[in-house]
């Protein structure tokens, strides 16, 4: 097999774990705001009906 | 400290035998897969014998602070305020001589099974000697660490491997010099500069690990 | 400062110490979250253009090897991947022995968020290492110290990691974790060279690049990818911290204030 082949898999390969390592923190921020504005939302309105 | 341990070990002896029963079991495994051919078997017996004693230790290392553990009595070590250091370094010597120590009585049992050449059985008797207190020391810290956890044995293992990678390496160096009749001071004096270190320092990191887990 | 400013209230000190300031300031989780937010763009945007220049001059404008032809390329993604795997660690082993001993939260997070990262690095590198190896070598792999020792820091990194997540404390377990790192790292050079020279002793030198010295067109686009991994490391630490302070932080004050306008 020609080089390129395994330049092209070495190079896939990082990029595909770095690029999971770069966007799964990205993905649990965004989750993580979003609870968190439901549980305010919720949790004013506790406060509001005590 | 360090009798009380013995003592409570010699109450329990019967337990003490289970990672020796381990250690041949193991051993004896490999003739059996790979077949008996002696040069074979010659040629991987240091790294077999040596990577059954790493696995016996290992299993072994549970017994370490398990029972104070669950009877509450690490924490009252700990809130005595007498140092931890040197509870933890009574206790591991304490765990070597009766773990380490009859592993390293076996050894020799194992090597014949091995076909380990006679030149070479002295050189693996001595890293035995020199090594398994290193495993103790440096596996203790692993316990330390996960002593708390559920299922802290296991993971045990897998945290400690890797730090056990240098002392296999160097211990069969050792005993594969030997075989070749080639001089094996060095790698010895290696592990004996190991001990010193770790006999000083695991100690320390043992009791710093236990406080976080009883924490 | 303290006492100067009792005996004094009406002067300030003489010079404030902006670096002393800042470092105060990081341990603050709210702060911390707004200055990383402000950060993580532009070292994104940082890491994208040193990426593409050190790429296109390593993947197209550098000569192929003497020897190895084509495939010396890899060593562009392999060989930052490995450096970073060692710097992050020894980066987290340094943060948290740190955050042990002057029992600072913010050095735990940074040290717990680095491990998902370096073990990344780890693995990239030890998929490029093989891969350059088959061309080079003819087998996938090969137990030269490099490889070897990568795996072992891989497994090194696993371990942190998987200790962290057993313990249902957090803090307890970024402590034990953080312990853990420190060991690791006393280890490490142990590890190494006895790797490198159970590796002399079994096989021969393994083959690195050809000749003495690298080619200059070579070795800038090295340096170049060196620095956006470290680029890549920084925004992706940020963003991890983030996120894990929002997680543990979740019930108090500051995360409502610095999420009432943001969108989801």
């Amino acid at each position: 097999m020609d080089h390129f082949f395994f330049i092209w898999c070495a190079y896939g390969a990082a990029a595909i774990i770095l690029g999971w390592t770069a966007i799964s923190p990205v993905i649990s921020h965004r989750r993580a705001i979003r609870e968190q504005q439901a549980n305010s939302g919720a949790g004013n309105q506790h406060d509001a009906n005590a | 400290m360090l009798r009380r341990d013995l003592l409570l070990a010699y109450r329990r002896r019967s337990e003490l035998l289970y990672p020796l029963f381990f250690l041949l079991v193991v051993v004896s495994l490999f003739p059996l897969g790979i077949g008996p051919s002696p040069d074979l078997l010659a040629r991987i017996a240091p790294g077999v014998v040596w990577i059954a004693a790493l696995l016996a230790t290992v299993i072994s290392l549970d017994n370490l602070f398990r029972a104070d553990f669950e009877d509450g009595s690490l924490e009252q070590f700990i809130l005595s305020g007498q140092s931890l250091g040197s509870i933890a370094l009574a206790k591991i010597v304490a765990h070597w001589l009766v773990t380490g120590l009859p592993l390293v009585i076996l050894s020799p049992l194992v090597a014949l099974w091995m076909q380990l050449p006679a030149p070479a059985m002295g050189a693996m008797v001595a890293s035995l000697a020199l090594a398994t207190p290193i495993l103790s020391f440096v596996g203790a810290i692993g316990v330390g660490l996960t002593i708390s956890l559920r299922r802290g044995g296991q993971l045990l293992s897998l945290l400690i491997f890797p730090l056990y990678v240098p002392v296999l390496i160097i211990a069969t160096g050792a005993i594969m010099a030997a075989a070749d009749s080639l001089p094996y001071g060095g790698f010895l004096g290696l592990l004996l500069a190991g001990l010193i270190l770790s006999v000083t320092l695991a100690p320390l990191a043992t009791a710093a690990a236990l406080r976080i887990s009883l924490s | 400062m303290t006492s100067e400013s009792a005996h004094n209230p009406a002067q300030r000190p003489p010079r404030t110490n902006a670096l002393m300031l800042f470092f105060h300031h990081l341990g603050s989780p709210p702060w911390f979250y707004a200055f990383a937010g402000k950060c993580v763009p532009v070292l994104w945007i940082l890491f994208a253009v040193l990426t593409v220049t050190g790429l296109y001059l390593g993947l197209f404008k550098a000569p192929p090897d003497y020897l190895q032809g084509e495939s010396f390329r890899i060593m562009y993604i392999h060989v930052p991947a490995a450096w970073m795997s060692m710097m992050i660690y020894a980066g987290m082993a340094v943060m948290g022995f740190i955050a042990l001993v002057w029992r600072i939260r913010m050095m735990e997070v940074l040290a717990m968020c680095s491990a998902p990262v370096g073990a990344a690095f780890t693995l990239a590198a030890l998929i490029s290492g093989s891969l350059w190896g088959k061309p080079t070598w003819g087998t996938y792999w090969v137990w030269d110290a490099r490889l070897t020792s990568e795996l072992v820091l891989l497994f090194l990194y696993l371990g942190v990691m998987a200790l962290y997540s057993a313990y249902d404390d957090q803090r307890k377990g970024a402590r034990a974790a953080c312990l853990l790192a420190v060991v690791g790292l006393v280890n490490l050079p142990i590890i190494h060279y006895s790797v490198k020279w159970w590796n002399t002793l079994h096989q021969d030198a393994s083959i690195g690049l050809s000749g003495s010295s690298i080619h200059p067109s070579m070795l800038w686009p090295l340096l170049i990818m060196a620095i956006a991994t470290k680029c890549f490391y920084l925004a992706n630490l940020l963003t991890r911290a983030r996120v894990m302070l929002l997680e543990q932080d979740g019930r108090k004050g500051w995360v409502r204030d610095a999420l009432a306008g943001v969108r989801g």
